[in-house]
């Protein structure tokens, strides 16, 4: 074994060694916190330390063999290393904040919900440092058990059930993949990434679009058809949403997609299915889940509720934006998805300090939370502006392009469609702030109306809250970080820019 | 062919013969069991220190030509008569351990030492069975085999077990007659009992003859799917506490079935030939759409049942569809997803089963919704099922994993092949949605407390923890070996396919 391939290993085996510490200290609080903290920090400095050598020696590694081309392998790529950096990043943020978090909301359950994200840490990683289909077959199949195991041991009934439903729709994914798999297999005899593009572009492009539309339904057939809706009543804790849906589902699946278009077809590949067959079929799909999700965040009241629509509403975008970008500028699609995930790092955060402050408190309302917790909300306020696609936040760079991409191919109607969507989420958030800046008030008998002034108690306590260093800290480091993520584009723009290259 | 891998051979066919008459001479306690499990092992060590040579040579066969009928002095030992005798014999081996403790509390002295014998006699016909050349010796060991099956139920006093056996026992007698119809049509008309030559002149049968080998074929399949495949008969006996029918039921549904995809293997690729089945008459789709038949019933029954033993069998009926269908698609593929099915039927399901029995035993109850009990009473023995679900689910490289791929690459053609990927669908489904019961079942393992174990046998039964171990211990031997596993299916697939007449 290389030096490369040592290093590779031992950043594919740290996720999971962490995740077996904190099994075993979790009898020692101290050291489990302890650990929690370490262990992503010295992931980063590994995976810096590593990333050098990478560009240098051999980078993959065969760790089970069944027949040649079906292997259980890893490697990295300049993609994988982005997306391992994005991982590290989001595991720091989330062991500093979920440990607090946890300890102000004393909840005996929390070893459980953090070791869960140390197994989506560990799965995730693995599936960035896949070499082949075959490997992502197994990690993203891991990743759907764990979060049905999750969803029964730690959830609500309500809860459950949708995530019970929400799996058996990811196993529905998991077959289609396995197909593509399959048929890609069968016509080319191999699937590692390592090959570059594996479906030549001179193939049938009706064999090219069968394969694709496999793939895409693989990963996002829970998306496709809004099954979300069936359950209206969820609420779902802000730090569940982001390990459930966010992490697992999200990340995973989009960084796969991103992936499966790059290695699979390629540029020129993917180019040419867009060009014979059109994006009609795509397109309707968004603008169904568009109407859908909008109609559902802005009707529902609670805050919860309309986070999770948020969510759906954003994810179908993202997945729009990939599909528009990977055939032309790749780079878009790789910082879509970070944005994506920093913004929802941030609003999951906010929303974890207004439920603390919520569960504390025998204030159950959030009516003129923005005096009791104003630093979080104003970080909120950004993180949504960033939602909605306010410039200098990374989230910009989709919309902008986005937009400039329907207006290029004159699909007005999906402008006039997208252009509703934000003016809905415009109006949430307005709806949300004249919710958080209403202070409870009286009608005296003079007609006058009188604001009530916020009990001492639950102002120390909001206060508390939010000027703690470690939650304000983090959500304050991630909102900075997509505010100023621009700054990075160039960056991320020259680390990827390789990809240019073999657009063929 | 080196002497000492035939000497080999004859030992390991009459080694169990042997050891059968020693039980009966023998009736000291403990005696039996000791010498029926060395029998075994013996028997599966010889398998092994035979197996390199069967690789290099692909068949082992001798023949003193004493007579026309050489009674068990002739054989021939393939690729596939090596593989279906080592799954089968390691079957027993486990099946003898797991009753052990049962046998011991159930049956006295003199009782123990006719089981052990007749088991022994069973094994004998067993090995008989998938080593003979000659169709006379084949009726013969068939014929063993279904005596030494019917001895055995005969120590049950249940009436109703007893009842079924004897029903069993009619319609084997009356397969037994098909089956020398058929072997007696064959002497009659090639003058031949060895499988060998039959073999060879089948292609001097005149054309105008063939309804004749149709006529065969029929009466054959008829006889083999009534003897070998009696799964309907012990139906209603498969919730059953009993000692005898957990045993019976396990002989029926695993041993039996092996032997009979063996002999419908043999009898598909040397007998009647690709020529006859798949070329000149169009046996193709109606394997394939049997297969697919099979498969979908099993699906729909699996996605409500409850009841571990059932959904073994329905695991295992659709099993038997994948590889009735892949007999049917005549390619490396369909074969190399028969061979791992058969792996999967073979370990798999046979380990759910022997875990549904133990269930069945400590918590009088076999449901999937109650394996927490087991969970929470005893670590020792649920651990090694907690590790078998991964394979239940097929999650990748897993058994059923590679049977399913191997199918799907098969099944990628635009014509009838094509519907294997809806009964693909249906069958990854449940297999998933049974792991997540299972998993589900057991993370309830944590809300409950002692009271909730009232009717827990705390007695631990070592013998059959032990089997539990070894079989998980097995598995995951054979799943770490895969890149071997799949050379081997490979192996296999291409041995059907190129020795076919």
């Amino acid at each position: 074994m290389q030096q490369g391939q040592l290093l590779l290993f031992v950043i594919a085996l740290f996720p999971f060694i962490s995740w077996f510490a904190s099994r075993f200290f979790r009898n020692f609080e101290g050291l489990y916190n302890f650990s929690y903290y370490l262990f992503p920090i010295l992931y980063l400095i590994n995976l810096f330390q590593a990333s050098q050598y990478f560009n240098l020696e051999l980078n993959q590694l065969t760790i089970l063999e069944a027949v040649r081309g079906l292997s259980m392998s890893i490697y990295v790529d300049k993609l994988s290393l982005v997306f391992l950096y994005v991982l590290g990043f989001i595991w720091l943020l989330f062991s500093f904040y979920a440990t607090r978090y946890f300890q102000i909301l004393n909840n005996k359950n929390s070893y459980f919900i953090k070791e869960y994200f140390l197994l989506i840490v560990s799965f995730l990683n693995f599936l960035i440092l896949s070499e082949n289909l075959f490997t992502i077959l197994f990690f993203y199949i891991c990743l759907i058990i764990s979060s049905h195991f999750f969803g029964v041991r730690y959830l609500n009934f309500l809860e459950t059930k949708f995530t019970k439903f929400f799996t058996f729709i990811l196993y529905l994914e998991s077959f289609l993949i396995f197909i593509a798999t399959v048929i890609t297999y069968k016509i080319n005899g191999q699937i590692d990434f390592i090959e570059k593009i594996i479906l030549p572009s001179n193939y049938d492009q009706l064999q090219h679009l069968i394969i694709f539309l496999l793939f895409f339904f693989g990963l996002f057939l829970a998306m496709s058809v809004p099954i979300y809706l069936f359950f209206k009543n969820i609420k779902f804790d802000s730090l569940i949403l982001m390990v459930l849906f966010m992490v697992s589902y999200g990340f995973s699946s989009c960084f796969v997609f991103l992936k499966i278009l790059n290695y699979i077809y390629g540029y020129k590949g993917l180019a040419l299915i867009t060009k014979t067959y059109g994006l009609r079929f795509f397109e309707i799909i968004v603008i169904t889940n568009l109407v859908v999700s909008a109609i559902f965040f802005l009707k529902n009241n609670d805050l919860k509720s309309s986070s999770f629509f948020i969510f759906f509403n954003q994810f179908i975008i993202l997945i729009f934006s990939i599909i528009v970008h990977a055939s032309g500028k790749f780079n878009f699609a790789v910082i879509s998805l970070i944005g994506f995930l920093i913004n929802f790092t941030i609003l999951f955060f906010c929303l974890g300090n207004f439920e603390l402050y919520l569960h504390k408190s025998p204030n159950k309302s959030l009516n003129g939370i923005f005096y009791i917790m104003p630093i979080t909300s104003v970080i909120l306020f950004f993180g949504f502006l960033s939602l909605v696609g306010l410039a200098p936040s990374l989230s910009m760079v989709d919309k902008f392009t986005i937009l400039l991409f329907l207006i290029k191919n004159k699909m007005y109607f999906s402008i006039t469609i997208l252009a509703l969507n934000f003016i809905f989420l415009g109006i949430f958030i307005f709806k949300k702030y004249q919710e958080f800046s209403q202070k409870d008030c009286i009608i005296k008998s003079d007609g006058q109306i009188e604001n009530i002034a916020i009990d001492e108690k639950i102002l120390n306590l909001g206060k508390k809250i939010d000027i703690d260093s470690s939650l304000i800290l983090t959500t304050l480091f991630v909102a900075i970080f997509g505010f100023i993520g621009l700054i990075f584009f160039s960056y991320i723009t020259q680390f990827l820019s390789f990809y240019d290259a073999i657009k063929g | 062919m080196e002497i000492g891998t035939i000497s080999n051979i004859y030992l390991l066919i009459f080694l169990p013969l042997f050891a059968s008459l020693t039980c009966q001479i023998f009736q000291i306690k403990n005696f039996c069991f000791s010498i029926s499990l060395l029998t075994v092992i013996a028997v599966f060590g010889l398998l092994v220190k035979v197996f390199p040579d069967v690789l290099i040579y692909e068949k082992i066969k001798n023949d003193y030509d004493l007579s026309l009928l050489s009674i068990a002095l002739e054989f021939s030992l393939d690729l596939i008569g090596i593989v279906f005798l080592v799954v089968i014999i390691f079957l027993e081996a486990v099946i003898l351990i797991f009753y052990r403790t049962d046998i011991l509390k159930i049956l006295n002295q003199r009782n123990q030492s006719n089981f052990y014998s007749v088991f022994l006699l069973n094994l004998f016909s067993l090995v008989g069975i998938l080593t003979t050349n000659n169709l006379f010796n084949l009726y013969l060991f068939i014929e063993i085999h279904s005596f030494s099956f019917f001895a055995i139920t005969t120590i049950s006093h249940n009436k109703k077990l007893l009842d079924i056996s004897f029903k069993n026992f009619c319609l084997s007698a009356v397969s037994s007659i098909l089956i020398l119809i058929c072997f007696f049509a064959i002497y009659l008309t090639f003058s031949e009992l060895n499988f060998d030559k039959i073999a060879d002149n089948i292609f001097l049968m005149p054309a105008s003859k063939i309804w004749f080998i149709l006529m065969i074929l029929l009466l054959f399949s008829l006889a083999l799917i009534v003897k070998f495949f009696p799964l309907w008969q012990y139906f209603e006996k498969i919730k059953s506490t009993s000692l005898v029918a957990s045993f019976l039921i396990i002989d029926a549904f695993f041993i039996k079935i092996l032997v009979g995809l063996f002999l419908a293997i043999k009898f598909i690729y040397f007998f009647f030939g690709y020529n006859f089945l798949f070329s000149q008459y169009q046996f193709s789709p109606i394997m394939i759409l049997t297969g697919f038949g099979l498969v979908l019933y099993s699906s729909f029954k699996l996605f409500k049942e409850h009841h571990l033993k059932l959904i073994c069998i329905f695991f295992s009926i659709s099993n038997i569809g994948f590889m009735i269908s892949a007999l049917g698609m005549q390619s490396v593929e369909s074969i190399q997803s028969l061979f791992f099915f058969l792996i999967n039927f073979s370990l798999i399901n046979f380990f759910i089963f022997l875990f549904a029995s133990f269930m069945k035993k400590n918590c009088q109850t076999s449901s999937i919704n109650r394996i927490f009990k087991i969970a929470f009473a005893s670590e020792l023995s649920s651990i090694p099922f907690k590790l078998i679900v991964p394979f239940i689910a097929a999650l990748p490289f897993t058994f059923l994993f590679f049977g399913y791929w191997y199918m799907a690459l098969a099944s990628m053609e635009l014509n009838l092949k094509i519907i294997m990927i809806i009964g693909l669908i249906f069958s990854n489904f449940v297999q998933l949605n049974i792991a997540m019961k299972i998993i589900d079942s057991i993370i309830k393992n944590n809300n409950i407390s002692k009271s909730n174990l009232s009717e827990y046998s705390t007695s631990k039964d070592y013998f059959q923890i032990l089997c539990f171990w070894i079989m998980a211990l097995t598995v995951f031997t054979t799943a770490l070996l895969s890149e071997s596993i799949n050379d081997m299916s490979l192996r296999f697939a291409s041995f059907l396919l190129a020795n076919t007449i």
